[in-house]
């Protein structure tokens, strides 16, 4: 109720009811809405003079509506949400998404013509944009301008699709294509170079785009460049350069003197825009630059400089503020910047309204979809000018998430719409799952979620999120040692040691303690070894043999000895590299070998052994005790008779992204998810009957979607004691993780097929630490436990451990001068971390930390990371005792 | 007559050629084995470097990797594996270290100012393990310095890339072998690229002696180790460059009487509470091979090495399930056949693990 209240949501939905009360016959309603937040990785880091970008962050918005015949149409848009570029916080622009997308189910749209369609849209988005614009008090730029546009696409795609029209078609369509003028020229392209990649675009572009440096007299020898490599082609190109705000006044002043003096010498380029060339606050600026540049120019009517805003020029309102000072004579529209494609149009009419000379330039923004890019093919057709236009179809994204793809026309310079309705592309929802990191539905799905009467777990992980697989177990580790009163030096992200006051120390690096010996991993990692010890301990093992590479006859004769079902695998293998499980004959058996052959393992030893068709357990054993036995199940959805199988995945993967030992390993829609599918008769796009389990997994495997279930205390002694026996057989180990194939694990050992297949001697343990169902298992601290028992560290008592932590802490390495202590204090407010970071003597940097220990215990492992430019060598952690703050700050 | 030719004078020559012929971690684990044998213990070999000693079908007791044994912690020999956590593990444990720094790609741009402490030459070595990289790179001067490391950073481009520079003397480098609290060999060598070569130990400055304990006993995790020290100058003492989990102990036992690979064996069979015996050279022991399937062809392949060996055999058991003989021979040859049997030939199917157990 709290969020209503934030955003207006009560306001927008009684607005929203009125324009209902004067619905017309040919009407859709909104019968259901989802959003979902992704983070698309780029394929190359893209650099601005702002900084460098890896990933893109976007929202989907997908809407569906019902027509008054009963047919059911769905609309989708792209949200853009870029901080300051677009007044979208993150954080508070998801819940006003996620409010709206509630607020919009139940609503209708008025599809008696196009124009009426334009308009219901325009009506259903007013209290939208009215609620943003009340929280203009707290964001310094116009908010969630971003998350507007995708909004009023979707509502634009679904109005279009009910009135079987294109959006071009709906916004009044001026052109049937769009030319794209430039493909932007980085600043990474040094002058020697930079002629050959302007000789480069020569035939294919009318234009020549440059990032600008920010420095004059490169941009103004950037600019020579392309004036005389184009020239000498005989070629009169417009020269643009994008300076991103990259220029003080007096630069830019400067800047344009000398560029207009080179133009009218010919040194330069006849027509030239320059881009941003200050500030964004600078409106006033801007049309003295332009108003400059026409006095230097006038009388010369072959030369053309123009001044084009983008950043400072968002919509309407800026339009007459820049009016106000004399105007330029170039606009660049951004849909994200405007909020939509309606006031973008609206801006475009307004500018040509004031000086039907303006040159139009319509842009996007960096890793967006197919789908912003049919998006802006559609506007682009629909403005009454458009000069200039840079949306590509995308190439430096991981994966393309819609279909059809966008493409040039056999041209390759135009990009020509669909003809089918709405914007002419769709969402194709099981290729953005593994990107999405937010969903949200209304109505709320109501998919079940537990398995055989177990609700699954929910852990809090803000605080782990930064940390990869072997870093979460590092960090566990590190955790348990802290609480425990011992002080840390880590080194990366696996190595750290834990010491106590009297200068004892235990080493860790990720799961490799003090408690194994050496030869104990040498020989569990060769499986024939293992089984070797295993077999003579008399603990249950499947048989099998191994052979040498190029003895397949043998075994063939072997396998078919041995009866199938079999398994293959390397003799020295890991990571399930070149296993094959269940294999049926000896053709399957053939191949299993072969496969091998072709692996990274070819020339090794492989291993033929007997298949158990039973429940794989992964077991954590520490001396005499099971610490853990963790079940592999298949991974799965119930669906709920209204969503399709790759919604019900990405709610599954919203629950999975709540454990922080499944977070990483979220449900693909790789090979082995679709022929799980296709053998259920199943796609992406299916919708399951309420109640009706879909698997999801050919292997109860937890990378490729398993589920796991804590079922320790179920387990039978007799299953208990074999684990045991299986570690105690093994030389030197002592803590190992032992995978247990079991028929019934509440039933007693010799009453079932069951069998050891491998055992490891430093495993990942936060399978045992994180189950998705069934009790918590303390599988780190009992090992820690045992490890300052081994070597004697002094360490408190179970009673005395704290709850809140505070420490000491240095850095030391690359780490001022970085924005070092700037990631420190966003990371320690993000989690409630109290204290102070500041520069110290040695190129070090010191901290205290106070707070919930799991918080203050993320940030000191995660600190060897750092900021992106930073390169810390070690953090020290020392005890301390808190001091009184209630905030963090930087010194 | 050729030299091949000529009758070997005892009865372990030909072991000792064959063994000449091992490399690393093979060579030294068949040197371990044959000292286990020579102390009275039952011995499991598992795979080329892993062996198990024990009595009878016991055999849990005791494991070596090459030289590494069940003491020393898998989380010491990774840590110590990694010149530059062994450097900064060293350094927190308050050792006397040679001079030396880490370097990120960050610290190109500043490698002058960063070394201009340091003399040339200079050991350039990255993290990761030693066993790569055995020597590092060493720089004379300041331009090869800054090519190699210039050349790594451009190579290496991870968030946890780093190198580790340090002095590099071209005087003399000691080794010195510490088995739980003594000080057992050292042997030592001129410069980087020469040979070790065992001394006496009564020649090993005491200094040098009790800090190369400390560093073993500071280390947690090992039991036995060994320390190398580098001499800066004439006039300074030593400083240490490097602790190794398991070192070769194959120099050590070249330049001094004693063999260091019993002296190894025995403190371990103490600490695991096994028996040993005093030392005999001639053994006769039965050897299984379980989990034996082509009888035939072991017979064959034993048969050949044995000969090679010249290790008498006899009583030959060969089941389906288990191949068994007895053999009497010199430790050295007994240990080379089960090292033979693990190599195996093409033809046969891979060996498992090769049992002796102590005849009478």
């Amino acid at each position: 109720m709290k969020a209503f209240q934030t955003f207006g949501r009560a306001q927008v939905r009684s607005y929203l009811h009125r324009a209902q009360r004067s619905r017309r016959k040919e009407s859709m309603a909104i019968t259901r809405a989802f959003c979902l937040s992704y983070s698309m990785p780029l394929k190359r880091a893209f650099s601005t003079s702002r900084g460098q970008t890896t990933t893109s962050n976007n929202y989907l918005v997908v809407v569906h509506g019902r027509a008054a015949d009963g047919t059911l149409h769905v609309g989708c848009g792209e949200g853009q949400p870029r901080k300051t570029l677009t007044g979208d916080a993150p954080r508070d622009s998801w819940r006003f998404l996620t409010e709206t997308c509630d607020a919009l189910v139940g609503q209708a749209l008025d599809l008696d013509d196009p124009s009426k369609a334009v308009d219901s849209v325009r009506q259903v988005m007013k209290p939208i944009r009215a609620a943003a614009q009340r929280q203009v008090k707290e964001h310094r730029t116009r908010p969630f301008r971003g998350t507007l546009l995708g909004i009023e696409v979707a509502l634009l795609d679904l109005a279009a699709r009910g009135c079987g029209r294109t959006v071009a078609q709906l916004l009044g369509q001026q052109r049937d294509t769009v030319p794209v003028s430039a493909s932007t020229i980085q600043t990474r392209y040094p002058i020697d170079r930079l002629g050959t990649k302007i000789a480069q675009q020569m035939e294919r572009w009318p234009v020549t785009r440059l990032k600008g440096s920010g420095e004059v007299d490169l941009d103004l020898e950037r600019l020579r460049v392309a004036h005389r490599v184009n020239s000498s082609q005989g070629r009169d190109k417009l020269a643009w350069l994008d300076a991103n705000e990259g220029m003080t006044n007096e630069q830019a002043h400067d800047f344009i003197e000398r560029l207009a003096r080179g133009m009218k010498s010919e040194e330069m380029p006849a027509r030239v825009v320059i881009e941003q060339p200050v500030p964004r606050r600078h409106h006033r600026f801007l049309c003295e630059l332009q108003g400059l540049a026409d006095t230097l120019l006038a009388g010369t009517s072959a030369r053309d400089l123009r001044i084009m805003p983008d950043e400072s020029l968002w919509d309407e309102k800026d339009l007459q503020t820049l009016s106000r000072y004399g105007g330029c004579r170039a606009i660049n529209i951004k849909p994200p910047k405007c909020g939509g494609l309606l006031p973008a149009l609206d801006l475009a009419r307004a500018a040509l309204a004031d000086n039907p000379d303006t040159l139009v330039y319509l842009g996007g923004m960096l890793g967006t979809s197919d789908l912003t890019t049919w998006t802006l093919a559609n506007l682009g057709c629909s403005l009454p000018r458009l000069d200039l236009m840079t949306t590509m179809p995308p190439g430096n994204v991981a994966k393309r998430i819609a279909t059809p793809l966008s493409s040039y026309a056999e041209d390759l310079v135009h990009l020509q719409p669909q003809e089918e309705p709405g914007i002419g592309s769709r969402l194709v929802l099981q290729d953005v799952m593994p990107y999405v990191r937010q969903a949200h539905w209304a109505p709320a799905p109501t998919a079940d979620q537990s398995r055989k009467g177990r609700t699954p777990n929910s852990y809090r992980v803000d605080h782990l999120s930064a940390f990869g697989k072997i870093g979460l177990d590092s960090h566990l580790l590190e955790l348990e040692a802290l609480v425990r009163g011992l002080h840390t030096t880590r080194f990366t992200d696996r190595d750290f040691v834990a010491y106590d006051d009297g200068g004892r120390v235990a080493p860790f690096q990720w799961t490799k303690t003090l408690l194994n010996g050496r030869p104990a991993a040498a020989i569990t990692g060769d499986k024939q070894s293992t089984k070797y010890l295993l077999e003579n301990s008399g603990v249950p093992i499947p048989s099998g043999h191994s052979f040498k590479s190029g003895q397949n006859q043998e075994a063939l004769d072997y396998g078919r000895r041995l009866g199938f079902p079999l398994v293959v695998k390397p003799r020295e293998g890991t990571a399930g590299i070149g296993v094959v499980t269940d294999i049926a004959d000896e053709g399957q058996l053939n191949w299993a070998i072969g496969q091998i052959a072709s692996s990274k393992y070819a020339g090794g030893e492989f291993i033929v052994e007997k298949h158990l068709d039973e429940s794989a357990y992964r077991m954590f054993v520490l001396d005499d005790r099971v610490l853990s036995a963790v079940r592999y199940e298949h991974g799965s959805v119930i669906g709920d008779g209204i969503s399709c199988v790759a919604e019900l995945i990405i709610q599954r993967n919203q629950l999975r992204r709540r454990n922080p030992h499944l977070m990483g390993r979220l449900i693909r829609s790789g090979e082995s998810t679709t022929e799980a599918l296709r053998k259920q008769d199943l796609g992406y796009d299916s919708v399951p009957a309420e109640g009706v389990e879909v698997l999801l997994t050919l292997n109860p495997n937890f990378a490729q979607g398993g589920d796991s279930v804590e079922l320790v205390e179920e387990f039978h002694p007799t299953l208990l004691d074999a684990a045991v026996a299986g570690v105690a057989a093994i030389p030197g180990l002592r803590f190992a993780g032992v995978d247990f194939l079991v028929a019934d694990h509440t039933a007693p050992l010799e009453a079932q097929a069951a069998g050891i297949c491998e055992i490891n001697a430093h495993p990942a343990q936060t399978s045992g630490e994180f189950p998705l169902y069934g009790k918590r298992t303390g599988v780190s601290s009992a090992l820690v436990d045992r490890c300052v028992e081994h070597h004697g560290l002094q360490v408190l008592s179970p009673g005395d451990r704290p709850q809140q932590l505070a420490v000491d802490v240095v850095v030391r390495g690359l780490v001022q001068d970085v924005g070092y202590r700037k990631w420190m204090a966003r990371r320690c407010k993000a989690t409630n971390v109290v204290g102070w970071v500041g520069n110290g003597p040695d190129n070090e940097v010191h901290a205290h930390l106070a707070g919930a220990a799991p918080s203050v215990a993320a940030v000191v492992s995660a600190a060897i990371a750092g900021s992106r430019q930073a390169r810390p060598l070690s953090v020290s952690t020392h005890q301390a005792t808190a001091r009184t703050t209630q905030r963090f700050e930087i010194r | 007559m050729t030299q091949e030719n000529v009758p070997p004078k005892t009865v372990d020559r030909p072991a000792r050629r064959k063994v000449a012929d091992l490399s690393g971690q093979a060579r030294e684990s068949v040197d371990l084995h044959a000292a286990a044998m020579s102390l009275g213990l039952d011995t499991t070999r598992l795979q080329r470097n892993v062996i198990l000693c024990g009595k009878q079908d016991d055999m849990g007791l005791l494991a070596f990797k090459g030289t590494s044994s069940l003491t020393s912690s898998i989380a010491t020999d990774a840590l110590l594996q990694d010149p530059i956590l062994a450097r900064q593990l060293l350094e927190s444990l308050g050792l006397p270290l040679c001079q030396g720094v880490v370097l990120t790609a960050a610290h190109v741009k500043k490698l002058s100012t960063l070394v201009d402490s340091l003399r040339f030459p200079l050991l350039v070595e990255h993290g990761g393990g030693t066993s790569r990289q055995p020597e590092g790179l060493v720089a004379n001067d300041a331009s090869e310095l800054h090519v190699q490391v210039e050349g790594y950073f451009s190579r290496s481009k991870g968030r946890y890339s780093r190198l580790i520079v340090t002095e590099a003397p071209l005087s003399e480098r000691n080794l010195v072998l510490v088995v739980g609290d003594r000080v057992v060999a050292w042997c030592s060598k001129e410069g980087a690229g020469e040979r070790w070569s065992g001394r006496r130990l009564a020649e090993l400055k005491e200094w040098t002696a009790s800090t190369a304990l400390a560093a073993v006993a500071a280390v947690p995790g090992l039991a036995y180790g060994g320390v190398e020290f580098l001499y800066p100058s004439g006039d300074e003492d030593p400083r240490i460059r490097r602790v190794l989990n398991g070192p070769r102990l194959q120099p050590f036992a070249q330049g001094n009487n004693a063999s260091v690979y019993r002296e190894v064996v025995a403190f371990h069979a103490e600490l695991s509470g096994l028996a040993i015996s005093a030392e005999r050279n001639d053994v006769a022991v039965q050897a299984r091979l379980p989990g034996a399937r082509d009888s035939a062809g072991l017979d064959a392949l034993t048969r050949r090495i044995a000969e090679q060996l010249q290790i008498s055999m006899s009583s030959v058991e060969a089941t389906p399930e288990r191949f068994s003989c007895q053999l009497s021979g010199n430790v050295l040859s007994l240990s080379m056949f089960t090292a033979g049997l693990m190599g195996g030939g093409e033809a046969t199917e891979p060996v498992v693990a090769v049992e002796l157990l102590h005849l009478g």
